[in-house]
C-alpha cells in the first residue's frame, strides 16, 4: 500500500488555479521529488499535504486512510522550510525538543530523543547555542533534526539546498539522502535543481503550471520524456525537424531507421552529450563547423553547425578546438527520442 | 581629523540632551522651591512643602497614584489582547472591507477622542457605565487601540506567519502556537506597544473626568489643578511623580516580558 496518495487534487487562489488534478503516489520509504520552476505550485502542494492548505477538490490518502478532516497538528506530515525557521528564542536542544513538548511527551523522554537528534545530525555539544550563532547549514541540520525528532509519517523538504553555497550543499544532500535512507522515512523532496533531483530521488515528478507532466524514475524521465517541456528540466537538447516515412526518419542531416511511426512531422532529440566531435578524416559523413566553445574544465561544450543547424554538445577535455574548426560529428542514434510538431 | 569629529560630534549630542533634560532639572529645582522669582538663576529659599503634602495620607495622593497605575495597566492588556489578533489580521490577510476597517482603527488618531466624548458619554450613561471604573477602562481604549494596531501591525508584517506554519506542522495546536512561538516573537512589539498605551492611557485627562464623573480619580485629575492655579512647586512633585511613574512602568514590563522569554529585546527577522 502506497504512504501517500494524492487523488485529484485541485486549489485555487483568487480564482487562479494553482493545482490542477494532481495525482500522485509515495510508497513508504521512497525519495521522491518535485521538480519544476519557481511558481509551478510545488510549495503548495507540500501544503496541501501538510494540512496547511485545504484542496479545493480531491483527496489525500495516508496509509489508505483520508486525512482531509485531520488537522495539521495530527496529521504527521512535517515541513522542514526553505529558510529553516528555527524559533529564535529557544536554544538548539530546545528548537528539537518543540514538537515533543508540544506532545506532551515526559521530560525524561524527550531528552534522550534530543540526544539521539542530535547525534543523527552530528551537532553534539551544540545544545545551548541559539540559530543566530549558527552557520547556515548547522541550521539546516536543527531543522531536520527537529522534523525528524517526532518520527513523522512523512517528511516534506521544501527546497532545503538552495540558501547554501555549492560546496555544502553537496555535503548536505549527501546527508540527508544518508539519513533518508537510515530511518527509511518517506520523503517529499521540491526544487527546481535537476540534479538535486536526478541523485537523490527514487522517483520525480515534473511540475509546470500546476499540473504533474511526467512521473517515474529519474532514467526514465531522462530517457524517455514524454514531452520537449519535460526534456528542457534536464539541460539543454538539440531538437532536428523532420518527418517519418516508411520507417525512416530523414531530415536536413540526418536520415535514421526507426521503428516510431506515430506522427509524419516529428523533432527528434539528441542529447548533448551523444553527440561527439572529431578530427576531420576523409570518410566522415556528416562534417560541421565550431561556432562556439565554452571550456568547464572537465567538459568543453561546443555549438557546431551542421548543413546550417546548430548542435549542442559536450565533449571530453582532451578533444580541443577552435571556433571555425572542420570537425567531424559523430552522433549516437540510440538515444533519439522523438515528439510530434506542435503547430 | 577623525577625533575631532567624533568630539564635535559628542558635542552636539550633549547639546541636545542637555536641551531635553533642561525642563526636567528645572521641575526637580522648582519641586523644592519656596520662592524662585525671575532673574534669579537659583531658588531664594528651599522648603519641602510638596512633596510633604505628596507623602501625606490625608491628601491621598500614593492612593490614587496606585489606582491609577492600576486602571492603565488594565487599559493596557485589554488593548493587548484586543489588538494583537486584529494586528495580525490587518497585516497578514486579505478580506473584504480591511481598508475600512483599517480607516477607523486608526481614525481616533485623526479625530481626537474628546470631539465624540459627549456622544460616547450619553451612551454610558444609558448602558449604566458612566461614573464606573469600567466605562471608563472603556472610553481609554479609543486612544489607545490605534496606536498598539499600528504597532503590532507592523510587527507582524516583519515577523509574518511562516514560524507558526513551523510551529503547527511540528504538532502545536492553534493555541500552543500562540503561546509558545506568536508571543515569543513578538514581544519586544508588544513591549514597544504596552508602553506606548500604559503612557497614553495614564495621561488622560479630559475622558477620564467626562466618564468618571468625579467618582473615579486618577493622577492626572489630582495634579491638573495645581498646574492650572499655577501653584509650581505642587505641580512639579507631580510632574515628577508622574514622569517616573511611567519611566518605572515601562522598565518593568520590559523586565518581565525578558524574564518570560528571554528575548533580547530586538525584532526577529529571517
Amino acid at each position: 500500500m502506497s504512504q501517500i496518495k494524492l487523488k485529484n487534487i485541485t486549489k485555487f487562489f483568487d480564482s487562479k488555479r494553482i493545482l490542477d488534478d494532481i495525482n500522485l503516489e509515495v510508497k513508504k520509504g521512497e525519495m521522491v521529488s518535485l521538480l519544476g520552476p519557481s511558481g509551478c505550485g510545488k510549495t503548495t502542494t507540500l501544503k496541501i499535504i501538510a494540512g496547511l492548505l485545504n484542496p479545493d477538490n480531491g483527496d489525500i490518502l495516508f496509509e489508505g486512510d483520508s486525512v482531509l478532516n485531520i488537522p495539521v497538528e495530527k496529521r504527521g506530515a512535517v515541513i522542514v522550510f526553505q529558510d529553516y525557521l528555527l524559533f529564535p528564542h529557544l536554544n538548539t536542544a530546545e528548537n528539537i525538543e518543540f514538537g515533543l513538548k508540544m506532545a506532551k511527551i515526559d521530560k525524561f523522554k524527550r531528552r534522550k530523543r534530543v540526544k539521539k537528534m542530535l547525534q543523527l545530525v552530528q551537532l553534539e555539544g551544540y545544545e545551548n547555542k541559539y540559530p543566530r550563532e549558527l552557520s547556515g547549514g548547522q541550521k539546516q541540520r536543527v531543522a531536520l533534526a527537529r522534523a525528524l525528532a517526532i518520527e513523522p509519517k512523512v517528511l516534506l523538504l521544501d527546497e532545503p539546498f538552495s540558501n547554501l553555497d555549492s560546496r555544502l550543499r553537496e555535503n548536505m544532500r549527501d546527508f540527508i539522502l544518508q539519513i533518508q535512507r537510515e530511518l527509511n522515512i518517506t520523503t517529499i523532496l521540491v526544487t527546481h535543481d535537476k540534479e538535486e533531483a536526478l541523485m537523490t530521488s527514487d522517483k520525480i515528478a515534473i511540475m509546470l503550471d500546476g499540473k504533474i507532466k511526467q512521473f517515474g524514475s529519474p532514467i526514465e524521465l531522462y530517457k524517455n520524456p514524454i514531452s520537449s517541456e519535460v526534456a528542457d528540466f534536464f539541460g539543454e537538447k538539440n531538437y532536428i525537424k523532420g518527418c517519418i516515412k516508411d520507417e525512416m526518419f530523414t531530415s536536413d542531416i540526418i536520415n535514421v531507421k526507426t521503428d516510431f511511426n506515430k506522427y509524419l512531422s516529428v523533432k527528434a532529440m539528441i542529447n548533448p552529450e551523444d553527440i561527439k566531435v572529431f578530427e576531420l578524416q576523409s570518410n566522415t559523413d556528416i562534417t560541421g563547423i565550431i561556432k562556439m566553445k565554452k571550456y568547464a574544465g572537465d567538459r568543453i561544450y561546443y555549438t557546431i553547425s551542421v548543413n546550417g543547424v546548430e548542435l549542442k554538445c559536450i565533449s571530453e577535455p582532451n578533444e580541443l578546438f577552435n571556433i571555425d574548426d572542420k570537425v567531424g560529428v559523430n552522433i549516437n542514434f540510440n538515444n533519439l527520442v522523438f515528439f510530434p510538431i506542435d503547430n | 581629523m577623525k577625533v575631532k569629529q567624533s568630539k564635535l560630534f559628542s558635542l552636539i549630542m550633549y547639546i541636545i540632551i542637555f536641551l531635553l533634560v533642561l525642563p526636567l532639572i528645572i521641575i526637580i529645582i522648582w519641586s523644592v522651591a519656596k520662592s524662585w522669582p525671575w532673574p534669579s538663576i537659583f531658588p531664594n529659599a528651599i522648603g519641602l512643602r510638596g512633596w510633604k503634602y505628596f507623602f501625606k495620607p490625608t491628601s491621598k495622593s500614593i492612593i490614587i497614584l496606585l489606582h491609577s497605575v492600576y486602571l492603565s495597566m488594565i487599559v493596557t492588556i485589554i488593548t493587548l489582547i484586543i489588538t494583537i489578533p486584529a494586528a495580525k489580521a490587518l497585516a497578514l490577510y486579505n478580506f473584504k472591507g480591511k481598508k475600512i476597517v483599517e480607516l477607523l482603527i486608526i481614525a481616533p488618531l485623526i479625530v481626537s477622542p474628546v470631539a465624540v466624548a459627549m456622544g460616547i458619554h450619553l451612551f454610558f450613561i444609558k448602558l449604566g457605565l458612566s461614573n464606573t471604573f469600567i466605562g471608563v477602562v472603556l472610553v481609554h481604549l479609543v486612544p489607545c487601540i490605534p496606536y498598539s494596531v499600528k504597532i503590532l501591525k507592523n510587527v507582524f508584517e516583519i515577523t509574518g506567519e511562516s514560524m507558526e506554519m513551523q510551529s503547527r506542522v511540528l504538532g502545536a495546536s492553534k493555541l500552543q502556537t500562540f503561546k509558545h512561538v506568536t508571543l515569543p516573537i513578538i514581544s519586544p512589539g508588544l513591549v514597544s506597544a504596552g508602553s506606548l498605551v500604559f503612557t497614553v492611557s495614564f495621561s488622560q485627562y479630559f475622558l477620564t473626568f467626562l466618564i468618571g464623573g468625579g467618582r473615579v480619580v486618577t493622577f492626572p485629575m489630582v495634579m491638573f489643578p495645581f498646574v492650572q492655579s499655577g501653584d509650581r512647586m505642587m505641580a512639579s512633585v507631580y510632574s515628577i511623580v508622574f514622569i517616573f511613574t511611567t519611566l518605572a512602568c515601562m522598565y518593568i514590563m520590559e523586565k518581565i516580558t525578558k524574564k518570560y522569554y528571554k528575548t533580547e529585546g530586538y525584532f526577529y527577522i529571517n
